[in-house]
């Protein structure tokens, strides 16, 4: 199975950043939008500079995963945040929601600022970043979750 | 409350996280700078400094994360 970092060469990358770059400022308005799709969003009991600290923590995750410079931000941000959030009441069944929500929104997003020629390509990256990370996070949560049973 | 854990009270404040993960974050970080976060000395807390910035700089923007390690700082030298 291919691994994202596989998946794109330089000119790939370089557009899928910009593409998230353009993308970054209206990711707080998006996720606030998006909220109403999640019967358990818990979005609304946090302020906005707070929200901006966990989008800071994606971009960090994607640029890593973007750039192939392996995964210590993403295991960093996942032992320090999924442990309180799995406190605080969110299940791994939830995070399953929410991150189909996310994967979905972000492709019809991002995917359009992409070169039409390079976009099918820029769909399998986004596929492998999101399902690897959606994988480990899930695995992560179940492993917390029976931990506190 | 003893000193220590009125330290770690200060660290996990000064840090600048959201409510949330700021006491497990900051104590993940201090762990791992070999720091016990219960036990938690100025002396410690200069030794984690690269590791606290490490974690931060990925939650917090640039003048967020200045601002919390001038705070950082401001414990390690003050107590």
């Amino acid at each position: 199975m291919p691994q994202a970092s596989d998946l794109a060469d330089d000119q790939l990358r370089a557009e899928i950043a910009q593409a998230f770059r353009q993308l970054r400022p209206s990711m707080l308005a998006n996720a606030e939008r998006d909220a109403d799709l999640d019967p358990n969003s818990r979005i609304e009991e946090f302020a906005d500079q707070d929200l901006e600290q966990f989008l800071n923590a994606y971009e960090a995750m994607f640029m890593e995963a973007l750039e192939g410079r392996g995964t210590a931000t993403r295991d960093l941000i996942l032992e320090t945040a999924l442990p309180p959030i799995i406190e605080f009441g969110q299940t791994s069944l939830d995070m399953v929601r929410s991150n189909v929500i996310s994967a979905v929104m972000m492709a019809h997003r991002l995917l359009p600022l992409v070169s039409e020629e390079r976009r099918d390509d820029a769909a399998r990256w986004l596929a492998a970043f999101l399902s690897g990370y959606s994988y480990e996070a899930i695995g992560r949560a179940q492993a917390l979750e029976a931990e506190r049973r | 409350m003893n000193a220590q854990a009125n330290l770690f009270d200060a660290v996990v404040e000064a840090s600048g996280l959201v409510e949330l993960i700021a006491p497990f974050t900051v104590s993940r970080l201090l762990v791992a700078a070999d720091v016990n976060p219960q036990d938690v000395t100025p002396e410690d807390l200069t030794r984690a400094l690269p590791s606290l910035e490490t974690g931060l700089s990925v939650y917090l923007g640039k003048d967020d994360l200045e601002k919390a390690l001038g705070n950082l700082r401001r414990l390690a030298r003050d107590g």
